[in-house]
């Protein structure tokens, strides 16, 4: 190896960064499940405010935190984006070869590995310190402020990078950043639709729960007025945003069923044939997920530039290209409003506003589909389970497709995995906007990415099972009677 | 430029660059992409798994790892109690 690599930078890091010790042996079942279940209620008890901040108002991407389990104003700021993002970034740049690395070769995994780490925790500690500058966290703060704000954020995302790690590892099911923004996303999507909690508006105190304030309006209200106030209000949760969540969830679901499945026989025995799903949701919900780290990126990049640089101030002009942020309404969300770059990368208020601003929808919702065919594409042919690598498994299994020779295994399959792939991608990326059109605020979106990560848990988990089988006391829970 | 000069001229000696690169080509394409596809786990087709290798550095158990983070939750607590508490801000 000749030249400078990028991931060697991480070298004087390799020493000095906790790393999770790998399981000595297969961890049993219950094990893992309470490593799982672990992992996740640190994620939920971590949505503390954070101290020494002034009162936070005014949130740029508070249509992106459902995705990536983020919640304003507390250890959650970020959620898993940091980690989610540079997991992806170096995926793709090792498969595109801008930067070299041998997987084949242990030190550079190791290397790949913690690089991916540093970088993580490094984007904490730059959005942190992004959002200080740009008077997220409030103005004027002290120096002691700005270094315990910085101590709590960066504090917390370093150890949810070193949990997620735990679970990578095989301590428990699956991904660890799927596993946070799953649980964020389910634990949110009830407490939206039944949350009891009192939240303080300009119209007094209401509940957060769309249902109970339902039941609270009827109570306190004219009918009418109750009907209608529970299905719009635009500063909480309101029905309309459950109900089409709760439609994106169903057809995510549904979309889950289609798959193809390729008559496989074995080499060595005559006579047994069996069949190899390939699903049309071959990535899961990745490429909707990389495609909100995309518009995250985008809008993040934007808001440091208006807000640090400019100021906010409406009339320069850079300010007018980008986009001059105003606080909405109720919400205290900060939001582009006049026609700009950034406001066409971000998502319209409701049903009406979408219509209304067809040009944004269009952009948004093509730079949402496009984004996603391209990444399922990628990831689909690069992420390891491509048409070669699941050649490579066949042959090593002695099996091969029914009718071809072992040689055109990997051609047949290269004909039908991307294609699955890309339609999947982008079929769930119309799910998610068409949930968005109605002014879900990220939800459905969120939605759709925690009905991909749970199916794909569901795989991983029910193979578990299958292998320890109904001794475990969880598995008994799982699988009933047995 | 010189030594092993092969014979026939120009034509052979760039049909055997040619050659050369194209291999250089071809064994770079079949180098794997991923951890995974080296053979090592890592990120499947619809899971995200970062982290799934051994590397050198500081050793820890998960489980100290867990008990740190509900530690480090609790400080932050602690740090709004004493805030209340003695009603300043820092």
């Amino acid at each position: 190896m000749s030249g400078f690599r990028l991931i060697d930078l991480a070298k004087p890091f390799v020493p000095l960064l906790p790393e999770i010790e790998k399981p000595y042996s297969a961890l049993s079942f219950d094990d893992k499940v309470v490593y799982t279940i672990a992992a996740g209620i640190i994620y939920i008890l971590a949505q503390l405010p954070v101290y020494g901040t002034s009162s936070i108002t005014n949130d740029p991407i508070y249509w992106i935190r459902p995705i990536f389990g983020a919640e304003k104003g507390t250890l959650l700021e970020f959620g898993a984006f940091p980690i989610i993002s540079s997991g992806l970034i170096f995926q793709l740049l090792a498969s595109l070869r801008v930067i070299k690395v041998n997987f084949q070769s242990r030190t550079d995994r190791e290397l790949f590995q913690t690089s991916q780490k540093i970088f993580s925790i490094f984007q904490y500690f730059l959005l942190t310190n992004l959002f200080l500058l740009t008077g997220y966290f409030g103005y004027n703060l002290s120096f002691y402020q700005i270094i315990a704000i910085n101590l709590q954020l960066v504090g917390a995302g370093f150890v949810f990078t070193l949990i997620s790690e735990i679970i990578d590892k095989g301590y428990g099911f699956g991904s660890g950043a799927l596993t946070f923004t799953t649980v964020n996303i389910a634990a949110n999507f009830v407490g939206d639709f039944v949350g009891i909690s009192s939240v303080h508006t300009t119209r007094g105190w209401e509940r957060q729960g769309a249902l109970i304030n339902l039941i609270s309006n009827i109570r306190t209200k004219p009918f009418t007025n109750a009907i209608v106030d529970s299905f719009t209000r635009s500063y909480l949760p309101n029905l309309t945003q459950f109900y089409a969540v709760a439609a994106t969830i169903l057809g995510a679901v549904y979309l889950q069923n289609f798959r193809i499945d390729l008559p496989i026989r074995s080499n060595k025995v005559r006579s047994v044939s069996n069949v190899f799903p390939i699903k049309l949701l071959y990535t899961g919900a990745l490429p909707l997920l990389f495609s909100y780290v995309v518009l995250f990126y985008i809008n993040i990049v934007g808001y440091a530039i208006v807000n640090g640089i400019f100021k906010n101030d409406p009339t320069h002009i850079a300010v007018k290209i980008l986009g001059h942020y105003v606080t909405g309404g109720f919400s205290g969300n900060f939001v582009v409003e006049n026609f700009s770059l950034l406001y066409l990368f971000s998502p319209s208020s409701g049903l009406f506003a979408s219509l209304l601003s067809p040009i944004k929808t269009i952009v948004f919702f093509g730079t949402i589909a496009l984004s996603s065919a391209l990444f399922a594409n990628t990831w689909s042919v690069n992420s390891g389970s491509g048409p070669k690598d699941i050649a490579a498994q066949f042959k090593d299994q002695g099996v091969s497709i029914s009718g071809r020779r072992d040689v055109s295994v990997s051609k047949e399959l290269a004909r039908v995995i991307p294609v699955a792939a890309v339609s999947g991608g982008l079929a769930l990326a119309v799910l998610a906007e068409a949930g968005e059109v109605f002014g879900a605020n990220g939800k459905a979106a969120a939605a759709v990415v925690a009905v991909g990560s749970a199916f794909s848990f569901l795989e991983e988990i029910a193979s578990d099972f299958q292998q320890s089988g109904g001794s475990q006391n969880f598995g008994q829970f799982f699988g009933g009677a047995q | 430029m010189d030594g092993a000069k092969a014979p026939g001229g120009q034509r052979t000696e760039l049909k055997r660059r040619n050659n050369a690169k194209s291999k250089a080509q071809s064994q770079q394409a079949q180098q794997p992409t991923s951890t995974k596809s080296a053979g090592f786990g890592g990120s499947s087709s619809s899971l995200l798994k970062l982290y799934s290798d051994e590397a050198q550095g500081l050793k820890v158990d998960p489980l100290v790892v867990l008990i740190l983070a509900v530690g480090f939750i609790f400080s932050v607590i602690a740090l709004h109690v004493i805030a209340k508490l003695t009603s300043r801000f820092i």
